[in-house]
Parts: structure tokens; sequence; C-alpha cells
């Protein structure tokens, strides 16, 4: 698996756990999981697996294991 | 709730299967049309379904159910519900005069500017508070209730600038406007909330249409 593989692995699967965080959390309206969406899942989970992919689009690709 | 929400979901969930399948797969962005793929399960969903969630979240934290989903607030959703017109949050909730959806926001925001996201960093200590500190009893405003959020819908209206009461002494009514003279707490319109006094009241049983 290369450097490249490696990255959007961990991209995707940060985005996978961000995104059902955010499934979770819009079935129930109150303050809790707004807020917890907001801190654990959209704004800091998805964005760390959105720069990690980024990452992934522009750092040199090298061929690994 | 969950029908105006069905598209939302259905946009995460297939985000999710997209984003879950490059995760899995990884080498499938070799071809030309697995980095396509890439770019539009990592990017372009995430970014749509991040930006609709929060929107969709920011909606709903106006709601008069969502304020009243606190235990503590229980009691201020009841008095909503209060069967005498002296009340002003109960005569305005009622009477249509505020939207009975977003009850709280619309009284209980701020109507200068960044009023929303002052609302938003005070709800994240009511969070913290509710959860990890102690509320105090009966809760009380950060700061005595201005008039700007009354005039917001009350200025210019005939009740407010023609009212007998408003115009009995000269200058009450630019007071008023300029909040040296209280709406609230001068003695006019000073029945509120009252939480304390709700198992004394009568209550309108009617069906919140």
């Amino acid at each position: 698996m290369t450097t490249i593989e490696r990255r959007l692995r961990l991209a995707g699967g940060l985005i996978t756990i961000g995104l059902l965080i955010e499934l979770v959390s819009l079935l129930v309206s109150s303050p809790t999981p707004f807020y917890f969406f907001l801190f654990a899942g959209g704004a800091a989970v998805v964005a760390v697996g959105l720069l990690i992919y980024l990452l992934a689009l522009v750092s040199r690709t090298e061929k690994s294991g | 709730m969950l029908e105006s929400t069905a598209p939302l979901i259905a946009l995460i969930i297939i985000s999710i299967v997209l984003a879950g399948t490059l995760a899995l797969r990884p080498s499938i962005t070799s071809a030309r049309a697995g980095k396509m793929l890439a770019f539009v399960a990592l990017l372009v969903f995430p970014v749509m379904a991040g930006t609709l969630g929060t929107t969709e979240h920011l909606k709903r934290s106006t709601s008069t159910q969502f304020c009243l989903s606190c235990h503590i607030m229980e009691d201020y959703g009841k008095s909503l519900r209060i069967d005498d017109r002296e009340y002003m949050p109960a005569v305005h909730y009622q009477n249509n005069l505020i939207p009975r959806d977003h009850a709280c926001y619309t009284c209980h925001t701020n109507y200068a500017m960044f009023g929303g996201v002052q609302a938003k960093i005070k709800g994240l200590k009511h969070v913290y508070v509710n959860y990890l500190g102690a509320a105090e009893d009966p809760i009380k405003l950060y700061e005595p209730y201005n008039n700007r959020e009354c005039l917001h819908c009350h200025l210019g209206s005939r009740s407010f600038e023609e009212g007998a009461t408003h115009l009995q002494e000269d200058g009450h009514l630019d007071a008023m406007k300029r909040n040296e003279l209280s709406c609230s707490s001068s003695g006019c319109h000073s029945l509120i909330h009252n939480v304390k006094g709700l198992k004394d009241l009568p209550f309108w049983e009617g069906e919140v249409k």
C-alpha cells in the first residue's frame, strides 16, 4: 500500500466516523447532540479527514511496503 | 421533523457509503475513475453534508422544542400557557404575536449585530452548566432585558406609539426607545414567566395549532 493510499484510508475512515456522528445527532433535537455534532462530528472529525485528503493530494507520492 | 431532513439524511448515508468504500479499498484510486470518486467521496459530499447538517442543527436550535428539552426549562414552557393576559410571554405565545415554534428564541435573542452568534456562545455555557455546574434557581438573565428586543416588533406599531400609558408623561416614549425606561421592569409589563407562582395560576388548555 502506498503512502497516498494509507492517507486516503485514514481520511475515508475519519470522514465516515464524522458523518455517522452527524447522522445520529440529527435524529434527536436537543442541545447535547447539537454540540456533540459541532465538536466531535462535523467540525472536528470530518474536518480532519478532509485535511488529510487534501494533504494526500498535494504531497509527493512514495512507494512503501 | 424527520420528513424535512430526509434529503439531508439520504445525502449523509450516500456520503458514508462512498467514504467507507474509499477507506476499505483505497487502491481503487489508482485508476482515473477512482481518483474522481475519491474527490467526490472525500471532499464534495462531506463538505455538503457537513454544511447542510450544521445549517439544520442551527435552525433546530432556535425552536421552542429545542429550548424546552432541558429539564430546567420545563416550567418556562408551562408559563407560556398561563391563562392571564397580564403575563407577557403567555399573551404573546397564545395569540401568535410571536411564532410559537420559535417562541424562546424570538424574545431572548439579541437583535444587535452578532446576536445569533452570542446566543450560541451562551448556549454552550448553558450546556456546561446543565451537565457540570449548578444552575441558579430560578435562572436569571445575564443582563437586564433590553427594550430593543421588544421594539424589534413593537416599534412603529400603533399600540406602542399611540398607547395612552406610553404618552401619559412627556419623554416616556423616548426613554423607552433609548432603553432608559424598561418595558418589563418599570412596573408596567412586569409579569413575565413567574415560574415560582405557576401552581397557583390557571392555564390555557387550548390546542396549539
